[in-house]
């Protein structure tokens, strides 16, 4: 079976095969023994290549959150086209909001043109003050927030049309 | 005396659960306060009785004097016990608990308002024979005479806000070209922040370590101290990483310092516990900073190493207790490091990060501490500071406690919102740590544009595949069928532990 993973920049494609009670995984160029236990509701042991390791993860849906030693991950499963290759997803003109906050300012109104590193909103969480600058210039498509708005992480506070 | 029988909590997270727990252990009721963003808060879990005070903004509850004093009222409390930050330091706060008839657990509301004001805590310092470093209290707004008073500091300096604290209202101003800019800046930051646009010139210590002195008094004059706490580990002024006994303090320092606190925490006749900052440089010299007139951040370290409950013992001064302690009773032994968890990013300059905790577990084991304000499926607030838990570690000597921390940290996991855990567990590795070279400019120094070396990243994407081609061999022994424990987690929504459709 043939799974694709992302997290942030990284892409990763497996082909998990079932081997008895291990697993073979072949990541592009390595073929990984590995075999793997539940050990409660939230981990597993997982032993890679004779290495051992205690993951402790949650999933919800194609998204999977994981620690391991200290560090955490999350990795998203990933749509792959008949080839096997990732889609890559097309830049996007969206501004998202990075984290759940307020927006106190919002400096750009549909039609203005800004120049990269111009700022475009203001959010704070947690008594911090964030700016949301635009990454190229261009044009503000929209602007679907008005200050003292309460964000979700990741919707969609404006759109810019990169020129 | 005056026995507390009930205590209003005026404030949320994990200092209020550690005040409700050392209330209990003192047999002590607890009542919490909460705003509608804190519903089933863990504060409001651990107290015994609890009252909503208002909107999710802290100005609407947290900050609402009036609202607090009328929930004490109302449940029959008979002290207030403010935690840090909020309205810890607030005289206004204190007097109206005062006069509302409840005992209010901390100082005086005069000690409180004689260290807020930094150019006066500065003075009270002076008078008591403390050292401070070289400033201008009362600059002059003209031009020229105000670059006049920087030309006798000299550069670099500070620009300080007089009502100031967490690193607000303040600059670093490096050449004379820069003054009357920064001093403009502090000025409009230190209004809107405090309501107060005073602001100061102080001296400016390259590369010094922040050491500060804890102290315990009780009402009829007598003061101990506890001992010292290094903090110099800080991102934006604000600490994370605080450790006692100091590397850098001897028995002869400890002694100077300790003095040099005593005395002006008699100068405001304090009461209670609180804690003297200094900045401490190379040569072992050291300059009074500030006084914090209530319980700190950090007090777990102090508890640890001396064996004494800060909290217990604020219950037993506001009860009128005279202290039950001799400065030769205090014992310190061994070490203790605490690391602060926030919900923040550290490889994007910590940027907050709230969300909701999918998963959580805290590490166990000797000589280890929690003191946690979130639990699995708890929503972290977008209003109020990122502090979700410290960890604490003790050992019989620093290099112990340290391997204690490093090793803890690695087993401590927190799904759902990023923390700095494996930052903090990398700072922690650092050789200019482990040697005790500690500064407060240590995290720009050593750790500038951090990004996480992503060691598990490879393990966590193999598992994740393993994960998402169910089933998964189970040892029947080993696990239970995943729904027989999934009922403490049905809060969480969409997310499902274990995933375990097998």
């Amino acid at each position: 079976m043939r799974v694709g993973l992302r997290t942030g920049e990284r892409h990763f494609v497996f082909d998990v095969q079932r081997d008895g009670p291990c697993y073979r995984v072949h990541d592009g160029s390595v073929d990984h023994q590995v075999r793997a236990e539940i050990v409660d509701a939230e981990s597993l042991l997982i032993e890679i290549d004779g290495t051992r390791h205690h993951v402790t993860f949650v999933q919800n849906g194609d998204t999977f959150c994981l620690a391991i030693a200290g560090e955490s991950y999350v990795l998203s499963r990933q749509q792959l086209t008949a080839a096997g290759r990732h889609v890559d997803p097309i830049s996007s003109p969206d501004i998202l909001a990075p984290m759940p906050g307020k927006v106190i300012q919002v400096l750009v109104q549909p039609g203005n043109s800004v120049a990269g590193g111009d700022p475009l909103l203001i959010l704070e969480a947690m008594k911090m003050e964030t700016r949301l600058l635009a990454e190229g210039p261009g044009i503000i498509e929209a602007v679907n927030v008005n200050p003292g708005d309460l964000v979700e992480g990741g919707q969609v506070l404006a759109v810019i049309k990169y020129t | 005396m005056r026995p507390l029988r009930r205590v209003l909590i005026a404030n949320r997270g994990e200092i209020a659960v550690r005040i409700a727990r050392g209330c209990r252990e003192r047999c002590v009721e607890t009542v919490a306060v909460y705003s509608e963003a804190d519903v089933l808060a863990p504060h409001v879990v651990a107290a015994d009785t609890a009252v909503c005070i208002g909107a999710s903004p802290s100005t609407q509850s947290y900050l609402n004097i009036e609202r607090i004093v009328d929930a004490a009222r109302a449940t029959g409390a008979d002290a207030v016990h403010p935690g840090y930050g909020f309205l810890a330091e607030n005289a206004a706060f204190a007097s109206a608990v005062e006069n509302a008839g409840l005992t209010f657990i901390g100082p005086r509301p005069e000690s409180i308002a004689a260290m807020g004001d930094k150019p006066a805590a500065r003075k009270k310092a002076r008078e008591a024979g403390v050292p401070v470093a070289e400033a201008c209290e009362e600059p002059p707004g003209e031009t020229a005479a105000l670059t006049d008073a920087a030309d006798q500091i000299g550069y670099p300096l500070l620009v300080k806000a007089a009502a100031g604290g967490g690193g607000k209202g303040m600059r670093v101003v490096r050449e004379r070209g820069e003054l009357v800019a920064a001093f403009e800046a502090a000025s409009r930051e230190a209004a809107a922040a405090f309501g107060d646009d005073r602001v100061f010139l102080e001296r400016y210590l390259e590369q010094p370590r922040h050491v500060e002195i804890q102290i315990l008094a009780d009402e009829y004059g007598d003061a101990i101290h506890l001992g010292e706490r290094e903090c110099s580990i800080q991102r934006r002024h604000q600490k994370v990483v605080e450790e006692s006994p100091s590397p850098a303090v001897d028995a002869d320092l400890r002694t100077r310092m300790t003095e040099a606190a005593l005395s002006v925490a008699r100068s405001v006749e304090y009461r209670g516990v609180g804690t003297v900052e200094f900045l401490l440089d190379a040569s072992g010299n050291y300059f009074f900073l500030e006084m914090n007139t209530r319980l700190q951040v950090e007090h777990p370290v102090t508890e640890l190493v001396t064996g004494i409950d800060l909290v217990q013992a604020q219950l037993r001064v506001a009860a009128g207790e005279r202290l039950w302690l001799r400065q030769r009773d205090v014992i310190q032994r061994g070490h203790a490091i605490e690391c602060r968890i926030c919900a923040e990013d550290p490889a994007k300059g910590f940027l907050p990060s709230p969300g909701r905790i999918v998963g959580l577990r805290e590490p166990v084991g000797p000589g280890l501490r929690v003191d946690s304000g979130i639990r699995p499926g708890f929503e972290v607030p977008i209003y109020y500071d990122p502090l979700l838990a410290k960890i604490c570690a003790f050992g019989s000597d620093r290099e112990e406690a340290r391997r204690r921390m490093v090793t803890a940290l690695g087993n401590y996991v927190i799904l759902g919102c990023t923390t700095g855990i494996a930052f903090l567990r990398e700072l922690l590795q650092h050789d200019a740590f482990i040697r005790g070279e500690t500064h407060t400019h240590f995290i720009d120094q050593h750790f500038a544009n951090w990004q996480p070396q992503s060691r598990a990243l490879d393990t966590a994407a193999i598992a994740a595949a393993i994960l998402a081609t169910q089933p998964i061999s189970r040892k029947s022994s080993a696990a239970p069928p995943v729904n027989a424990t999934s009922s403490p987690w049905t809060t969480l929504g969409a997310w499902r532990l274990g995933g375990g459709s097998v």
